[in-house]
């Protein structure tokens, strides 16, 4: 089975809450917006800081988005 | 002008805290508090603003070692400074971020999932010994050792030692979450600390030679790629870790039980509809959260609610204020097990959010819906008196149950 490939995160606003981790393990993908929420910005995906930080997201907040 | 009560541990307030946080939300929602010394803000956008600012420091260890206690005092105390300095709840960028990091691969999700089995574990264990019997104290006789053996089983100390963790812990409680009444409390809590750390430097040290699959041994591998993290970093952690993990989660338990003791639609709805478990813990979380507040310093001059905040002056937020802002939330003042969306503030929020949420969700998952499997029966039969603390919310046990 070919490996799908990943195209870009999505930060769910509703599950968010600021910690920022997103934004120390991947600065280049992630910022934070100034409500305090973390965003995805990134124009290159960076597919091993992307894994990280989703991994590293204490509420799980991020989706990771692959291509169809 | 309304004169605006002081005494944070006034005893109505302390029972009730509904009518003056309201008050304050509507009447003074950045007030000066004389006898605390201190602002304090109540509305849920101001509380939710000062978690995310930057200028809002969390170190609030360095101004009252440097402020509150003479040259004596600091030489005294300045093993307690040391240990709760390195804590991460009390660290600023940058150093905040990088110890973060390392605790966060432990409590993340995935890592708290393959917990799953030692919590259920204990939780069923207990739960057996409730069988057959008329009464227990919800407090000693489940919420007070089942955190405490969880979070041993995580750091790796051996089952049998919980119960010296018991009396550790309560002494460094009683002093970061003000308890009153207690003049000797730094003095115990750094005996504490001192007895706590040698205990665990014992652990280490058995660690370095026979590695486990624990906490300990997994922070010593970190150590051995990252120089920064000291021997006394990981000790210090285990002793935060023990301390976050141990009354907050019994805390949990105890206040979001009791109030659905007392509110009977909504725990007849949790019997009928157990998928509606993880809204109602999230609510127990908001209604009545372990911590109602909690400190910040100011970095820099700032204007909160038009008043001038100075640089170096300590703020109290109380998020369990902002739980009830009706600005935020529908109809506050109701427990609601099905609330959704309901983003409280009761595990902080922004950088400092609490690194333990995951676990503690799943600590009160598995026990709630024990709990309500297992005991149907059960009723409250304690009056609730709750302990007079500025930042935490606890009820005095014994708290008394009916299961029959």
């Amino acid at each position: 089975m070919p490996e799908r490939k990943l195209v870009r995160a999505y930060v769910d606003p509703g599950l968010c809450v600021g910690s920022a981790m997103c934004v120390s393990t991947s600065p280049q993908s992630f910022r934070m917006d100034s409500d305090g929420h973390a965003i995805y910005v990134a124009d290159a995906v960076d597919e091993t800081s992307l894994l990280e930080a989703a991994e590293l997201c204490p509420v799980s907040a991020i989706q990771l988005i692959y291509e169809e | 002008m309304l004169t605006v009560n002081d005494d944070l541990l006034d005893p109505e307030i302390i029972q009730n805290p509904s009518p003056y946080y309201k008050m304050l939300r509507e009447q003074h929602p950045c007030y000066w508090n004389e006898r605390w010394r201190g602002w304090v803000l109540t509305r849920y956008e101001d509380v939710y603003g000062a978690l995310h600012s930057p200028k809002m420091l969390a170190d609030r260890i360095t101004p009252f070692f440097k402020t509150r206690l003479n040259e004596e005092e600091r030489e005294r105390f300045a093993l307690t400074y040391q240990v709760l300095h390195s804590f991460v709840v009390f660290l600023d960028p940058p150093e905040h971020t990088h110890l973060r990091r390392i605790f966060s691969r432990a409590f993340m999700p995935r890592a708290v999932a393959t917990m799953r089995g030692v919590v259920e574990s204990y939780v069923k264990g207990f739960f057996d010994q409730w069988e057959g019997r008329s009464s227990v104290d919800l407090n000693r006789d489940f919420a007070y050792p089942f955190p405490a053996n969880v979070i041993a089983s995580i750091i790796g100390a051996p089952r049998e030692d919980v119960h010296r963790f018991h009396g550790w812990a309560d002494a460094l409680t009683t002093l970061l979450l003000a308890g009153v009444g207690e003049d000797q409390r730094m003095d115990r809590a750094q005996n504490a600390l001192i007895e706590f750390k040698a205990y665990l430097r014992g652990l280490y040290e058995e660690r370095v030679k026979n590695p486990r699959d624990d906490m300990m041994s997994w922070l010593m591998e970190v150590q051995r790629n990252d120089p920064t993290l000291t021997p006394d970093d990981v000790l210090h952690s285990c002793i935060l870790l023990v301390n976050a993990g141990h009354e907050t989660t019994q805390d949990l338990i105890c206040n979001t039980l009791t109030t659905l003791l007392q509110t009977r639609d909504q725990l007849a709805l949790l019997r009928e509809k157990p998928q509606h478990m993880k809204t109602a813990i999230e609510e127990g979380l908001r209604f009545n959260g372990p911590l109602k507040g909690t400190m910040r310093v100011a970095g820099e001059d700032i204007v909160i609610a038009d008043k001038q905040v100075r640089s170096g002056d300590r703020i109290l937020l109380l998020m369990g204020a902002a739980n009830r802002d009706p600005a935020k939330f529908d109809d506050p003042e109701r427990f609601d097990a099905t609330r959704y969306p309901n983003l409280h503030l009761s595990f902080s929020h922004g950088i400092h959010f609490c690194l333990g949420a995951p676990l503690a969700r799943m600590e009160m998952e598995i026990a709630f819906n024990e709990l309500l499997r297992r005991f149907p029966k059960m009723e409250l039969t304690s009056s609730i008196r709750w302990d007079p603390r500025i930042l935490g919310r606890s009820i005095v046990p014994p708290i008394n149950l009916r299961l029959d």
